[in-house]
């Protein structure tokens, strides 16, 4: 009896696990904006890779530098926006990302507390670009690029 | 040298910059180390002894950024190390970097000052403990010796072009420098070399090679060729003595470095390799070394295992051994014991630079903070002769291995 209770509890403890892990973060649509002035009409994944990674750092229809904005890192938009649009875990960011400041390349994407504060900064400015959940665009933004979520 | 950069750069970009429009950013990383190696014996790996030491490793940097303008950049970097191999005082802050650069579009960029000797895959961030998996990049390839020579100050051109699905970057650099570490000092008066890297988000390619033309002074060689130079001024010797002594005069020789490293990254996996060479021109007493590494890590959420295994070996031609051994024929044993005597003491230096080994490393990182990551590393030798091991000279041969390990927390600000 003992021994199928085990069981039992064991099996309860792995499904919970697997709920749990499907469960914490519901992936959000996502949109990447600009300013409507902004020369840009559409990026493709692989231009959106160079801006976000630093290896793009002028706008192709201008000549003037990307302003890259962020969000926090400890919000899940982030690790989404990271993992699955640019492709790179959020460890192997942070090497790459120290490698690149370190040695002279170029300066890290600024970082704003919520995606407020990346429209507003992107409203500001037609060379800025960022990220956010297309729920919360505002509709004066230009949309670039679009991540449908899950 | 250097307070020239500093004299010519620091005032120049202070002078050029429009005091409304300083873009200044400023940012940090640094590691905090604590290690040992389990030797008694004379043994020195970096500055580890077998006393648990919490200087070797542990640094400092700060690096400033400064917008000039849209096409103009100026960045400096102050580097404070526990250890270092140009025989500083501990904490002893200098400039590692002062360079301006000047980025008229995103393909091309020239930078001048004192920049980074391009001669590895992690040269650029070689201090930057946070931006690798390892304590520090794998000793076999990464030899203090080659690393001695770690900035240039000179100027760099690259060039970089953005392919369908990858970018390739070629940069030149030309330069000059000096370095020393306990044993050897470095004059480069012409230092020139290129660096080709392709990069495809998964996987990186890079090699580079390098050429330095300058002087060496190795001590152990110095003192030999002035004890040769000495034998010749008392006894007036036969000219193959002068030969000898002219042979450990490295001045005027051209070193070539070359070295080829690949990143690979599989979904959680990621495989890391360099090789490097180095020789020098084959007229005369030459050395050449070679190192190699793998390492393969995976990630695990926050944490990092990681496992390397490298090989390195410096082996020195036989041109002096052969002019001993002509001297003895022309001079044989028995007639002068002075001499007799250094030329044993030669004979046994010169087989004392072949050296080579093997290493093992294992270890883990831990990322429990955006900015800080924990490592605790363990990284064995097969052999106190493989040359990462700079007093090798004076250690006996009894001891066949040495275990070190390291505990880092490596920090971005």
């Amino acid at each position: 009896m003992s021994v199928l209770i085990k069981k039992g509890i064991v099996k309860s403890i792995f499904i919970s696990a697997i709920l749990l892990k499907f469960s914490t973060y519901s992936q959000a649509d996502i949109a990447v904006i600009v300013h409507p002035d902004s020369p840009i009409e559409t990026l493709s994944d692989l231009e959106l890779k160079r801006i976000f990674l630093g290896r793009l750092g002028r706008w192709p229809n201008a000549k003037e530098d990307i302003e890259v904005i962020d969000i926090l890192s400890d919000n899940p938009l982030y690790e989404q926006f990271y993992t699955e649009i640019i492709n790179f875990k959020i460890n192997k960011l942070k090497r790459y990302r120290a490698a690149f400041l370190f040695s002279g390349k170029g300066a890290l994407p600024k970082v704003l507390t919520d995606q407020s504060a990346v429209i507003k900064a992107i409203l500001d400015d037609p060379y800025k670009i960022g990220y956010v959940e297309t729920e919360n665009l505002q509709g004066n933004e230009r949309v670039v690029f679009t991540w449908p979520g899950s | 040298m250097e307070r020239l950069t500093q004299l010519i750069l620091l005032p120049l970009a202070s002078l050029i910059l429009p005091a409304s429009a300083l873009a200044i950013e400023l940012s940090a990383f640094g590691s905090l180390a604590v290690g040992r190696i389990n030797s008694k014996e004379n043994v020195r790996l970096i500055d580890y002894e077998d006393d648990w030491s919490t200087t070797s490793e542990t640094m400092l940097g700060v690096q400033l950024t400064h917008r000039i303008s849209r096409d103009f950049e100026f960045t400096t970097q102050v580097l404070a190390e526990g250890f270092s191999y140009q025989a500083r005082e501990e904490y002893d802050p200098r400039f590692d970097w002062v360079f301006l650069s000047y980025r008229p579009s995103h393909a091309y960029r020239a930078r001048i000052g004192r920049i980074r000797t391009p001669l590895f895959f992690y040269s650029d961030s070689l201090h930057v403990g946070y931006s690798y998996p390892w304590v520090r990049p794998p000793i076999d390839v990464y030899y203090p010796r080659i690393s001695t020579l770690a900035n240039i100050d000179g100027f760099d051109i690259t060039f970089n072009h953005q392919m369908s699905e990858s970018d390739l970057e070629a940069s030149a650099f030309l330069g000059q420098g000096d370095a020393r570490n306990n044993n050897i000092t470095v004059t480069a008066d012409i230092a020139v070399g290129a660096t080709i890297s392709w990069f495809n988000y998964n996987t990186t390619w890079r090699f580079s090679m390098a050429a330095v033309k300058g002087d060496a002074q190795e001590r152990v060689l110095t003192s030999l060729g002035n004890a040769f130079e000495q034998m010749v001024n008392i006894f007036g010797a036969p000219s193959i003595f002068q030969q000898i002594a002219d042979a450990h005069n490295l001045e005027g020789r051209w070193l070539y470095y070359y070295s080829f490293g690949v990143v690979h990254n599989v979904g959680d996996w990621a495989i890391r390799t360099e090789l490097n060479y180095q020789d020098e021109s084959s007229e005369g007493l030459a050395t050449s070394y070679k190192g190699i590494f793998a390492s393969v890590s995976r990630t695990f959420g926050r944490l990092s295992p990681f496992a390397a295994a490298g090989f390195g070996e410096i082996q020195v031609n036989n041109y002096l051994q052969d002019l001993i051994y002509e001297s003895q024929r022309i001079l044989p044993e028995g007639i002068s014991i002075p001499i007799d005597s250094l030329r044993q003491i030669a004979l046994a230096g010169y087989e004392d630079i072949n050296t080579k080994g093997w290493s093992a490393t294992l270890g883990c990182r831990y990322d429990f903070h955006p900015k800080i990551a924990l490592k605790v590393e363990a990284q064995y030798f097969d052999t106190i002769q493989h040359p990462a091991f700079r007093t090798r000279a004076v250690v006996p041969k009894a001891e066949p291995s040495v275990l070190a390990t390291t505990i880092t927390l490596d920090f971005v600000l």
